[in-house]
């Protein structure tokens, strides 16, 4: 049988580091691909994901038994996202190095008959990109991995019907951007 | 008019869609770098405990911090006194006791502004401000406390303000490159495409190479649908600038337009641009193939381990693209002082090489591909 997430956070904390291990394959590719959507470079999602598993590391003994594993990582995740995304926006400014955040990619101007289930795929993938950090994840845990609602709430720090409320408005702005697309 | 929602994107369809988005794939190596992190660093309790006992406990005291906050007692002393009558103006920030909050009277403007620097750079933002703020009111001629001003309020999002710093600073220092460049950055930021691009070609007046203005007029004809242009701007920018992920974002912009002139190659665990017209030859001065062959040279002499594979393509003409190779390898032995004979290796075929880009096809009249031994996978090459 598999070991639970929380008996391993246990083991961790009894000293044996490497089994923290298995929470890093268990979880690294979700959190990876969260730092993706954010950086849209690999080299940068590979360092944000090892900071997030590190920080998680050294947090350890402050997670509370009462929430899932991952609802408290992935949080982590979402706050060292929102942080970084900061500092680029800073950098931009004090650096003078170009926006991190790029406009997307222009789309093609066909019409939507004709649009192969590949293309539309490409679009919605670049229209998620155009929306904010809490509203893209809480799409991607929800239809992309089939997180349960709670889940989503224990995660956001909000009330199941709080969730269901923005899950209803992301997927409607999702829509919005992609209509407003076709129709140029 | 109303906006429509395209039938292909009902709410079952997106669910639909976004269950099958594609997933990208974690570098292998991930896991074992962060568990090597992580068995580097002592544990979280020990490191405070060892870090109680090696840390000198210091004690400063500020004296511009020690007056903010006698300042700040009295002033909310008073404040609370006549707030009701005040507040409107005071939430507005144009009281000019908000300042005395923060601001020793008489205090030395330099010192004002060290202390408002300091602050920004350690990422105290809205802390930051205020001091900023004052040197800026006490100096507005001086570009430099304007363009901290600037910095400022972008870290804490007024875009306006942020404008208005810089267009004072400008004021009094037209020239000022820091100032022209991030009022660029401000304007395209609000979406002011033009105004940016005219910012960011006063900018290459004065720097021809700046970095951010050059890839930004990128960004901004891109925007603008103005391909042509997009394509002459990363080209622009290339000349100038081959490393670091903006050169790579570049390059990925100018090959989705279907422009291959630069590319970029893998050679062991360094991703390198180089400019494909050049190595071919076919730029319009001898100099830019020789950069392209002294930054290969260099790889080659750095690296010991490293072994080029260097393939070469031609529609229709094996010979060409086999004399084409060879002339890319004695380049290279010329540059090195032939000490990598054996790590250079050659191919060349008689066929358009075909690449893809934005998930198009596109075939190239006449193409080269270069990779270091270890991604070397082909059994078709031939070997000289």
């Amino acid at each position: 049988m598999e070991q639970t997430d929380e008996s391993i956070v246990s083991q961790v904390l009894q000293g044996d580091t490497q089994a923290f291990e298995i929470l890093i394959c268990r979880y690294q590719n979700q959190i990876y691909n969260l730092m993706y959507r954010c950086s849209r470079s690999p080299e940068d999602a590979a360092d944000l994901t090892q900071d997030v598993f590190c920080k998680t590391f050294e947090k350890l003994n402050h997670f509370q038994r009462k929430r899932s594993f991952f609802s408290w990582l992935y949080t982590l995740s979402m706050n060292h996202a929102r942080d970084w995304l900061r500092k680029q926006k800073r950098q931009v400014q004090e650096t003078s190095f170009p926006p991190t955040q790029e406009p997307t990619q222009q789309r093609q101007k066909s019409p939507v008959e004709q649009v192969e289930d590949q293309e539309r795929m490409d679009l919605v993938t670049q229209a998620m990109m155009t929306l904010p950090l809490e509203k893209r994840e809480l799409l991607m845990l929800r239809y992309h991995y089939d997180h349960s609602i709670t889940e989503l709430a224990e995660i956001f720090e909000l009330t199941p019907s709080a969730v269901k409320m923005r899950l209803h408005r992301s997927l409607a702005e999702l829509q919005k951007r992609l209509g407003g697309d076709t129709n140029a | 008019m109303p906006e429509q929602i395209d039938q292909h994107y009902t709410t079952d369809k997106l669910k639909e869609l976004l269950h099958k988005l594609p997933e990208e794939k974690e570098p292998p190596y991930l896991t074992h770098r962060i568990m090597r992190q992580i068995e580097e660093k002592p544990s979280s309790l020990l490191r405070q405990i060892t870090r109680l006992f090696t840390t000198p406990r210091t004690f400063t005291l500020h004296p511009i911090r020690l007056a903010a906050g006698v300042t700040a007692l009295g002033l909310a002393f008073w404040m609370g006194l006549t707030l009701n009558s005040q507040n409107a103006s005071f939430l507005q920030g144009n009281d000019p006791r908000q300042k005395l909050s923060v601001v020793e009277a008489g205090a030395d403007i330099q010192e004002i502004f060290q202390q408002g620097r300091h602050l920004l750079v350690a990422g105290q933002r809205e802390e930051a401000l205020p001091y900023l703020q004052e040197a800026g009111r006490l100096v507005p001629e001086n570009p430099e406390y304007a363009y901290y001003e600037g910095l400022a309020y972008q870290a804490t999002d007024n875009l306006e303000l942020e404008r208005a710093s810089y267009q004072r600073g400008l004021a009094h220092a037209s020239d000022a490159l820091p100032l022209l460049l991030n009022l660029g950055h401000n304007f395209l930021e609000s979406g002011e495409l033009d105004a940016a691009l005219t910012q960011y070609e006063a900018v290459l007046t004065l720097n021809p190479q700046e970095s951010a203005a050059l890839y930004n007029k990128g960004l901004i004809y891109r925007e603008k649908g103005q391909r042509n242009e997009e394509r002459e701007a990363w080209k622009q920018y290339l000349t100038h600038h081959r490393s670091g992920k903006w050169a790579g974002r570049a390059v990925s912009h100018l090959n989705n337009l279907g422009d291959f002139s630069y590319r970029s190659y893998q050679l062991g665990n360094r991703r390198i641009v180089f400019s494909h017209q050049a190595l071919l030859g076919e730029s319009n001065s001898p100099d830019d193939r020789d950069r392209e062959i002294r930054t290969l040279a260099l790889l080659l002499l750095e690296n010991p381990n490293l072994d080029l594979n260097i393939v070469t393509f031609q529609e229709k003409d094996s010979e060409s693209a086999k004399s084409q190779a060879q002339e890319l390898k004695n380049l290279l032995l010329a540059a090195t002082g032939k000490k990598v004979q054996s790590r250079i290796r050659l191919s060349w075929f008689g066929e358009a090489e075909t690449v893809t880009a934005n998930t198009n096809p596109y075939h190239l009249t006449k193409g080269i591909l270069i990779f270091a031994n270890k991604e070397m996978g082909t059994t078709e090459e031939k070997q000289i």
